[in-house]
């Protein structure tokens, strides 16, 4: 099985992976930090999303009605995973370091008034990886917001978790369907 | 769940004649019951004027030729449905929209959809129509990144196996939608 399309216009997302999601997290760190550094081997951009509400009254919206609640940004919760900080290589402003922190993230949608997309048009992206948690809420609708965008979308199995094995499993079957390439870490590290 | 008023947004065409089949008769029942109501309804029509131009990953996905023409035969409202569809080419207290810029699996991008919602005033969305877990569930995600409230139709859509229909509403019901059927919309509104 070949993934078809070009490494060398693809970035990583890896959609938030942070404290306030521990629980669900776990399983697929490992995952991720083979994936990240092979990325950074082979110069892939990465994008690491912090979903953080600054003011919840205004910025919460549909989603914090539904959760009753919401990570408050700058919060201990909001910060990225203790085993992920790490891996993390900064990029305020330059462009040419190539990884970059959305913390701008309010919606399960990362695209969703972020930078994410100017940020992914200015250094000609065609394709995303999908990684991190949730899988059925936050990676899934990223998933298909960036196939509106008409990025090329590559979903992992195996680097995407959801709060069970059935939603999990959902997901990956509507994704498959009509969105995405459904991919394993193995694959893409030897595709990169 | 407090509401002004409940709009729904419905992509039947023939194009999807194999899976709408199953909901028509509901669709027909709900769309007269929101008539009663003064609801508003928005019709979806996708198509492609242009493929090379509108078609992208979703033509790149499909297949180009697989892209429904504008206008063609495909492209039309299903038959049992035409006579429902009260249409509004401008005047906004006609309370039936027809939607035909729809080029992606998500009604609202790139289409008057949200602008007419925002104003009319309306807060929740009703969805109902074809195919669950492509176009009206990531209408639906769309929906709720832009705050409104999502009521979707287990009995009133339809994709092309049950599986793949029993997954959407699974993970709708879980971040986004009130999970409902036409029994209790129409008590309801």
């Amino acid at each position: 099985m070949s993934i078809s399309y070009n490494p060398k216009t693809t970035a990583l997302l890896v959609i938030d992976m942070q404290v306030y999601f521990h629980n669900s997290s776990t399983k697929i760190i490992k995952n991720v930090q083979s994936l990240v550094k092979r990325c950074h081997e082979k110069d892939i951009p990465i994008f690491w999303t912090q979903h953080g509400h600054r003011n919840i009254e205004f910025d919460g919206g549909a989603l914090t009605r539904w959760w009753e609640t919401g990570i408050k940004w700058g919060s201990k919760d909001w910060e990225i995973l203790p085993e992920l900080k790490p891996y993390v290589s900064r990029s305020p402003a330059a462009i040419n370091i190539l990884d970059f922190i959305i913390t701008s993230k309010t919606r399960y949608d990362a695209f969703y008034k972020t930078e994410l997309n100017s940020l992914l048009t200015s250094l000609g992206i065609e394709t995303l990886i999908i990684s991190g948690v949730l899988t059925n809420l936050c990676c899934e609708t990223t998933a298909r917001s960036g196939f509106n965008q008409d990025y090329n979308i590559i979903f992992l199995d195996d680097a995407t978790a959801a709060e069970d094995e059935e939603m999990h499993k959902a997901s990956i079957l509507n994704l498959g369907y009509g969105f995405a390439k459904i991919s394993t870490v193995k694959e893409v590290i030897d595709w990169l | 769940m407090s509401i002004s008023y409940n709009p729904k947004t419905t992509a039947l065409l023939e194009y999807f004649r194999n899976s709408a089949n199953k909901i028509i008769k509901n669709v027909q029942s709900l769309v007269k019951r929101c008539h009663e109501k003064d609801i508003p309804v928005f019709w979806t029509q996708h198509g492609h004027r242009n493929v090379e131009f509108d078609g992208g990953a979703l033509a790149r996905w499909w297949g180009k030729e697989e892209c429904f023409k504008w206008g063609s035969r495909d492209w039309e409202i299903l038959p049992e449905l035409q006579p429902y569809v009260l249409r509004s080419p401008t005047a906004i207290d006609i309370l039936d929209f027809v939607i035909k810029s729809k080029t992606r699996y998500d009604a609202f991008y790139k289409t008057e959809l949200n602008t007419l919602l925002t104003s009319l005033g309306i807060e929740t969305l009703i969805i109902s129509g074809v195919s669950t877990n492509v176009c009206c569930e990531t209408t639906a995600r769309s929906g709720f990144n832009q705050d409104y409230n999502i009521i979707f139709l287990d009995d009133a859509t339809a994709t092309d196996n049950d599986e793949m229909h029993k997954a959407s509403i699974l993970n709708l019901a879980y971040g986004f939608a009130k999970i409902s059927t036409v029994k209790e919309i129409i008590e309801w509104l």
